[in-house]
């Protein structure tokens, strides 16, 4: 383990030469956590100089002479303990003491500092809290853990979570020192030694613009020194995945269709006996009395073509239950280190495999891990890391609205007139046709989700590779050069089968009922090297230490990618971009990009008084202006640790001021890239292309040419080629943007580590962007490419640990994180004084210098004096529409966000259990809306609504004719006088006259047409929600129980449980997924929210998380 | 131990040389997209022109993204848009799948995109033809009045002067009265150098120009302009004789009186007109919307109209109420025929068409094909249209009165003619999803004969008769013409004062508010704008110079 080693040496160190004292007794020992032994543990006799180490496997010996003598135990990562030496045999049982008490951390550069000694803001996560309760993506298993670190878990199989730092969403991922770009599952949880979260700017101003919204950085595994020569280490994870942690509840009593009629036969367009292509039905249909009723599986008579009724029943109360099964995900880990003298060597393999809970659903994923260090002799040592790894599906779900995503055909489309296990047999005639047409319930809506599992296919295979080889000589205690080569590179290969018969609707321009399918391919493929070099000198010159590293690198990018889809295929069945009826439609983006930065480090301290921090960088970017493409940006951090020089009371351990300022540069790169197509276009998939499905985003960090004014080509008729010139009008004079951060923070630790305290107060200004912004149409241009507007983000972050209880056998620990921040319009700049900030035609507003950016204007109901709604027809009453009569109706951002890790330990016994969530904000309810819309959601037949849609299907006379309104909204309607609009609200209340609403509606027509989505304010629901995320339940079996010839050196077993409970005010959609509100950077990441996320035109019908359950096995030799 | 260093350094060497290195080359610039500098050939420039006056201000470049919504800025002109809502040919039963019905306007959008790509279209053609006598140069200040009266027609003053110029980011406004007198005389200048293309084609006289997408020769891009000059003068009817300076009478007289100057359309061959096609261009409604049959009515506005008249353009447009037919109502019943009022609410509108009350669009002709193979063209400017304009102008005195009766009937026979209706003409008439329920013969000489329909001279009523049967004409094509004739002359009568209008007082709004980005980003013109012409409200209620 490096850090070990690291302690070893600086141990080694300080007690070089001390006297050898006389010994009149020896004391041994075990040091174990979780009856695990842990090596490196310092067992220093109190008052002396005399210390050990452990060994590999937590062993010690030591000689003491005093008969009073205490032994300290302290570790990194562990609570110092203390115990008299009494007894010639002493066990004793660390207690993490969590990220807090760190003593070394991470630092960017993979420098790694005393914690002490640094000036911003940086926090921990063993790698060990990692690799028991497994999500398939680790980066999920970081939520709750990080103060200011939110994790929008995705739910999704290869779903990239969406990863929120202080409310940023690019947030850059270090490997060893390495910037990766990946999409977040390549990094092995088992390979994992630590993860350092650095926070802002203020730490990662040394990885140039791609930190600066901070990053996280990976150290993985080295080899560790074992008396058996080679360590091996098998951890192996096997949960089942049962149950979605939120369901929507649905009414049963409705069927399919529309007027609570419905006859399968309604639909059959002319010349046409079987298909029902005519509808596309909600669940507005009959209630399900047992009538005759004509539907999809009614006896047909192929002579005759005719139908015959059967009675209409609920039979499918269970329909999502039936459908799906339980998951499964299985990560088994083999490693191999070894280290020498003069070597570290490890080797480590990963197999994850998960199974969907869908039908023909799974992922695979290998995973690769070689390291090694070797000093070729004193002076010059060579280290290597290589990681592969290889993820690959032949089918993944689609999860979005629209036919091809089960949440839509089951939660919020589904009625339970029918079976779903009736659809098993997916070409079952007479509607099915093998390979040509499905056997399904309806043809005008959704597909069989048998015939969607087994033949809709969407396969990916990823090849991700990164490492660097890196040589270093130390010319002298004092100075080394590094010289590295670093790789990140990874090829991905997205496809999907459409088959014969698929139900669109009208999604696809060219579909038609009955046609043959397509076939696509998504390939993308990014290369990227750093190379750099770095020269480090250190010196102590009386009482002053200096450490200063100068180093220069190169990063050169290379991307490309190619979007191909057929147009109807020729042949059904053959998926091949040349079977196509149609001229298929490729579209390539390519993009290169190259940095040269220059850089310099330089870490200055007095004694132990105060420690200084400096950081210098100079980038030239190939993506902007040459006139401005080289630019300079500082940082600086000062820390000072107060018990080091004052005397402060016994009982406080540690209390640390820290302040620190940073500043960085950079422009015209995103961090993420869609599709060749939305490259080229800027239209997604399937907002542009193909009208459903959803784009997938990949990390990219390269160029946007965003300040390119060109023309691209296109096809608007008869595909006669065309161009489409930018809607952005491009400055030449631009300039990087600039974003400041100001932090300050005080660490205070007392009673030996049982209670510490982390505060952090941070500011940053986030400007002058690189920004959009608007000009007049009549310029002829929408937008024009500028540097302006500037936001403030203000935000408090404190870390909180605890020990309650900490004895032989018992202990308690408590980890609280607690983050907030609020993020305003600071100065739009360049002579505007507003801006408008939203999305499309819902949901936008006007924001002036000041305003909360997080604030969410759309449609809201229109209220007399006295709050009442105000109905016009029988339906809420709109106000006038525009910009200017959007209503708040609320703040999109969390008001703050929480995780409480708890650690109990009694003997070989661990629980460890996450509560980690999000208070305060508002969010649209998508799942919501789509179910009161279809007549799915419970509660469309509950209440006034239930008692309404029953008399109206009463007095259809069985759905044979058309309802009589029954329900009556409660508020009031307008009697007299023309009223005027602000704000969507009456102004001139007292010339306008009230009487109660007493036009009744249908239940149908209120909620789809009237209601519809036309008041964003009724499906705006609290953005609070918690989560009982991870329980662990470990046993650790100790080398006793093990046997002392076992060829095991260690081994446990644990219980563990993902997304347990889930908290929240409305449990129909997975919260969780929303990480945050607003943020000025996103706006050009992905996605059409304008920087918004929440709104009603960002939330969209994804998959729940799940529960997960499972064991774990961990064995050492 | 030398060797392993060796091995070290080479093998770290190899690995950054062997990698991309060092990028060579222009990394500033989109490989995937030309430059404003590159040679681009004119015609695609031309190509993606015509296609925006087919789509309409701000869809092409989906301004106000939510298309589907009575608030979105940019509206698709094309069949079975919104736009024919508002234009009260066919109302929507259900917002889910339609939308609303109202009026709720807010801020328009604008066709300024258009004066984009013409800036850009002027800017290469002086490398690729270095002289202006090319179809392109002349179109251009066709495009520019276009799409400068698109936008001030919505609005009142528009920036104009200033409006496109490169170094200027708030353009100052330009009064409406002088916007329409440039572009009157941006349009005399296009007839000028397309009649010297005219003259002398270099491709002979059938020649189309390439990229367009509308298959015109230059004779009939010649007629374009000056029928579109026409419907341009008669939209000023309101303004003619206050404002001696635009001499509107005077001018349309010059073109009706000067054919060789000034050729106009002879027919509806020369309609610019939208052609669908089976593969890239499908009719916007086609099987695949069939589902949505269900929800949208015919609107009575229409529909009382060629009832009332016996026009055989109602069995073009309509399917029978259902339950007429059920009733026992021949498919050859006009009174069979019913559309919905649009003044009611969407929920009263649904339990009606449920009970078979509407009449919904002839799935037949529009649902069933997607090729444009039974469909007609969507006319952008067209010849039934002109006629109309003629005989109005006829009747007001603008030009000889005698013409009045003459250019009425070949209004309503170009219309007729869009859809191969003649005397005799046999219509399958079917339900909602294709079932036949018989057929009709067609009479057009009836329909002529309908007292209601013969000219009755050059009157209040021979002027309301001209303007109904534009009206009807306009069905499904010419985007918003319908609405602005019916703002300009309250022909026919629109259905208003319901809460399905969805307005604050329920009436029909008379124009729009300024663009959004106007009024933030241009907000000292916008201001003084509005002031001078509107006391300083930017309403929808608000009347503007051309309308006043």
């Amino acid at each position: 383990m490096p850090t070990a080693a690291l302690l070893l040496l600086l141990l080694g160190l300080m007690f070089a030469g001390s006297p050898a004292f006389a010994q009149t007794r020896t004391v041994i020992g075990r040091v174990t956590s979780g009856g695990v032994g842990i090596s490196g543990v310092s067992v220093q006799i109190k008052g002396t100089n005399k210390a050990v180490l452990t060994d590999a496997d937590g062993n010690y010996k030591l000689a003491v002479d005093a008969d009073d003598a205490v032994l300290v135990f302290s570790s990194i990562g562990y609570a110092p303990q203390e115990f008299p030496a009494n007894h010639p045999n002493l066990n004793v049982s660390m207690v993490e003491s969590d990220r807090i008490l760190s003593e070394v951390v991470v630092t960017a550069l993979g420098i790694k500092r005393e914690a002490k000694r640094i000036g911003y803001s940086i926090q921990e996560v063993k790698g060990a809290e990692l690799v028991k309760a497994r999500d398939p993506n680790v980066f999920n298993q970081l939520e709750g853990k990080v103060a200011g670190l939110d994790i929008g878990t995705s739910p999704e199989m290869y779903g990239r979570p969406n990863i929120v730092l202080r409310g940023n969403k690019d947030v850059l991922i270090v490997v060893d020192g390495v910037p990766i770009s990946s999409d977040t599952w390549n990094v092995n949880a088992d390979d994992i030694e630590s993860v350092n979260v650095l926070k802002g700017p203020n730490a990662a101003a040394l990885y140039g613009f791609r930190g600066q919204n901070g990053a996280i950085i990976v150290t993985t595994k080295m080899g560790s020194r074992s008396s058996k020569g080679w360590e091996v280490d098998f951890n192996s994870s096997n949960m089942v995945q049962n149950g979605f942690t939120v369901i929507p509840k649905d009414q049963y009593q409705f069927g399919r269709g529309s007027s609570y009629a419905y006859q399968y036969t309604a639909g059959l367009l002319a010349g046409e006996t079987l298909y029902d292509y005519g509808q596309r039905l909600a669940i507005w249909g009959p209630r399900t009395d047992g009538q005759l009723v004509t539907q999809y599986n009614s006896p047909y008579n192929a002579t005759t073509g005719t139908w015959t009724p059967t009675p209409y029943l609920t039979k499918g109360t269970n329909n999502l239950a039936h459908f799906l099964q339980p998951g499964l995900l299985s990560t088994d880990n083999v490693s191999l280190s070894t280290s020498g003298s003069n070597y570290d060597i490890r080797i480590s393999y990963s197999h994850t495999y998960q199974k969907g809970q869908a039908p023909s659903t799974k992922i695979n994923m290998d995973n690769l891990n070689l390291a090694a260090d070797y000093a070729i002799s004193p002076k010059l040592k060579v280290d290597a890391n290589l990681n592969l790894n290889e993820q690959y599906t032949p089918n993944i779900p689609d999860a979005d609205y629209g036919p091809n995503s089960y949440v839509y055909m089951f939660n919020v489309y589904g009625p339970g007139d029918y079976d779903v296990r009736d659809l098993k047999d997916y070409y079952k005639g007479p509607q099915g046709i093998p390979g040509l047409n499905q056997y399904n319930e309806n043809y005008g809506r959704s597909n069989n989700p048998y015939f969607m599992a087994h033949e809709w296919l969407r396969g990916k295979t990823k090849t991700d590779i990164y490492g660097f080889a890196r040589l270093t000589y130390n010319f002298s205690k004092d100075l080394s050069l590094a010289f590295r080569s670093q790789i990140t590179t990874w090829n991905q290969l997205l496809t999907e089968k459409v088959p014969a018969g698929t139900i669109l609707n009208q999604y696809l321009s060219w579909y038609y009922p009955g046609w043959y399918g397509d076939y696509r391919e998504d390939r993308r493929t990014l290369t990227e090297n750093n190379t750099d070099l770095l020269l480090t000198y250190k010196k102590t010159l009386g009482g002053f230490f200096l450490n200063t590293n100068v180093g220069a690198s190169e990063r050169s990018f290379e991307y490309t990618s190619t979007y191909a889809t057929t147009k109807d295929l020729a042949i059904p069945g053959v998926y091949s971009l040349t079977n196509s009826q149609n001229p298929a439609l490729v579209y390539n983006f390519d993009s290169r990009m190259q940095v040269y930065s220059g850089y310099y480090a330089v870490d200055l301290s007095y004694k132990n008084y105060v420690y200084l921090s400096t950081t210098g960088r100079v980038d030239n970017l190939s993506t902007l202006p040459s006139n401005s493409n080289t630019f300079f940006y500082p940082s600086v951090s000062l820390a000072t640790s107060v018990g080091d020089y004052i005397h402060l009371p016994a009982s406080v351990d540690l209390l640390k001021f820290r302040v620190s300022f940073a500043d960085v540069k950079g422009g015209l790169t995103r961090a993420q890239q869609g599709s060749a197509y939305y490259a080229l276009t800027g239209n997604t998939l399937n907002g542009g292309l193909l009208g459903y499905g959803f784009e997938q985003y990949t990390a990219y960090d390269g160029p946007t040419y965003q300040n390119q004014s060109a023309y691209s080509l296109t096809t608007y008729y008869n595909n006669e080629t065309s161009v489409s010139y930018s809607t952005t009008k491009s400055d030449p004079s631009l300039k990087p943007f600039d974003v400041k951060s100001y932090e300050a923070g005080l660490e205070y630790q007392m009673f030996k580590g049982r209670a510490g305290l982390n505060l952090t107060y941070y500011e940053s200004l986030n400007g002058p962007l690189i920004y959009a912004l608007p000009v007049p149409s009549s310029t002829t241009y929408s937008t024009q490419l500028v540097n302006a507007v500037t936001s403030l983000k203000k935000g408090w972050e404190a870390i909180l640990n605890l020990t309650p209880v900490r004895s032989r056998n018992f202990a308690w620990n408590i980890l609280l994180n607690l983050s907030t921040y609020r993020e305003t319009l600071h100065k739009i700049g360049n002579g505007q004084s507003s801006i408008e900030i939203g999305s499309g035609s819902n949901g936008t507003h006007v924001f002036k210098d000041g305003d909360r950016l997080d604030a969410f204007y759309s449609t809201a109901f229109v209220r007399d004096g006295s709050g009442n709604i105000v109905y016009s027809n029988g339906g809420p009453l709109g106000a006038p529409s525009g910009i200017s009569n959007y209503k708040l109706l609320g703040y999109l951002d969390p008001k703050y966000s929480f995780g409480i890790n708890n650690r109990l330990t009694y003997k070989n016994w661990s629980l460890s259990f996450q509560f980690d969530g999000r208070v305060g904000g508002k969010i649209y309810d998508d799942v919501w809306y789509h179910a009161m819309n279809g007549g799915t959601a419970i509660e469309s037949d509950q209440g006034a609504l239930g008692v309404a849609r029953n008399t109206e299907w009463e007095s259809t006379a069985q759905g044979t004719k058309a309802p009589t309104p029954a329900y009556t909204g409660k508020g009031v309607v307008i009697t007299g006088g023309t009223p005027t609009y602000s704000g969507g609200q009456i102004t001139n209340l007292k010339s306008v006259a009230f009487a109660a609403n007493t036009t009744p509606t249908t239940v149908q027509s209120y909620l789809s047409s009237s209601l519809g989505s036309n008041f964003d304010e009724y499906y705006m629901i609290s953005r609070t929600f918690a989560k009982l995320r991870e329980v662990r339940l470990t046993y650790n079996f100790t080398q006793k129980m093990l046997g002392k010839k076992s060829v095991f050196k260690e081994a446990s077993i644990a219980l563990i449980g993902r997304n347990l409970l889930y908290f929240a005010q409305r449990k129909d959609f997975d919260i969780d997924q929303y990480a945050s509100g607003f943020d000025i950077q996103s706006q050009s990441l992905y996605g059409s929210g304008g920087g918004q996320t929440g709104t009603s035109s960002d939330v969209t019908l994804s998959s729940s998380t799940s529960r997960w359950y499972g064991v774990n096995f961990n064995l050492g030799f | 131990m030398k060797k392993i260093i060796i091995s070290s350094v080479l093998f770290l060497g190899l690995v950054s040389a062997g990698l991309v290195g060092c990028q060579k080359g222009n990394l500033l610039s989109n490989p995937n997209a030309a430059s404003t500098s590159s040679t681009v050939p004119v015609s695609l420039i031309f190509n993606r022109l015509v296609n925006e006056i087919y789509y309409g201000g701000g869809v092409m470049d989906a301004v106000g993204i939510n298309s589907n919504s009575s608030s979105g800025p940019a509206q698709n002109e094309g069949p079975w848009s919104e736009v024919h809502r508002w234009n009260q040919f066919y109302i929507s039963l259900y917002s889910y799948y339609f939308g609303s019905n109202t009026y709720n306007w807010s801020n328009t959008a604008t066709m300024y995109s258009v004066l984009k790509y013409v800036n850009l279209m002027e800017q290469q053609v002086p490398a690729q033809f270095g002289t202006t006598a090319n179809p392109y140069s002349a179109l251009a200040y066709f495009f520019k009045a276009y799409q400068f009266i698109w936008y001030t027609q919505r609005v009142g003053d528009i920036p104009m002067a200033q409006a496109g110029v490169s170094t200027i980011t708030t353009p100052t406004y330009n009064l409406q009265h002088d916007v329409y007198k440039n572009c009157l005389a941006l349009l005399d200048t296009a007839n000028t150098l397309m009649a010297a293309l005219v003259a002398s084609p270099t491709g002979g006289p059938t020649a189309t120009v390439t990229g367009d997408i509308y298959g015109l020769t230059y004779l009939q891009w010649q007629k374009v302009i000056n029928t579109y000059k026409l419907r341009v003068l008669i939209s000023l009817s309101r303004r003619a004789q206050d404002n001696p300076d635009l001499n509107i009478p005077t001018q349309f007289a010059n073109i009706i009186n000067n054919p060789t100057q000034y050729p106009i359309m002879a027919g509806i061959t020369d309609n610019l007109a939208f052609k669908y096609n089976s593969v890239y261009n499908k009719y916007p409604i086609s099987p695949n919307y069939s589902p949505y049959d269900f929800y949208e009515s015919m609107c009575d506005t229409y529909l009382n109209i060629t009832t009332a008249n016996q026009d055989p353009r109602t069995f073009i447009a309509a399917t029978p109420a259902p339950a007429q037919i059920t009733g026992g109502k021949s498919v050859s019943d006009f009174t069979a025929y019913v559309g919905a009022d649009i003044n009611l609410g969407q929920s009263a509108l649904l339990v009606n068409a449920t009970n078979g009350m509407y009449s919904y669009a002839n799935y037949l002709r529009y649902f069933a094909d997607a090729t444009g193979a039974t469909e007609e063209p969507a006319i952008i400017i067209g010849y039934p249209e002109m006629c109309f304009n003629i005989a109005e102008a006829a009747n007001l005195g603008w030009i000889s009165g005698s013409l009045a009766s003459t250019w009425y009937t070949n209004g309503i026979m170009g219309s007729m003619a869009m859809y191969g209706l003649t005397d005799g003409k046999v219509i399958p008439i079917g339900d909602n999803k294709g079932h036949s329920l018989g057929s009709v013969t067609a009479s057009v000489s009836t329909f002529l004969a309908n007292s209601n329909v013969v000219y009755a001279g050059n009157n209040a009523t021979g002027l309301n008769q001209i303007l109904t049967q534009k009206y009807v004409a306009f069905w499904q094509n010419s985007g918003w013409e319908a609405y602005y004739n019916w703002r300009r002359t309250g022909v026919p009568t629109m259905g208003q004062g319901g809460a399905g209008i969805g307005t604050a007082n329920n009436a029909i709004p008379v124009r729009w508010e300024y663009p959004e980005d106007e009024q933030v980003a241009n907000t000292t013109n916008w201001q003084s704008a509005v002031s001078s012409q509107f006391g300083g409200t930017d309403a929808i209620t608000s009347t503007m110079w051309l309308t006043k």
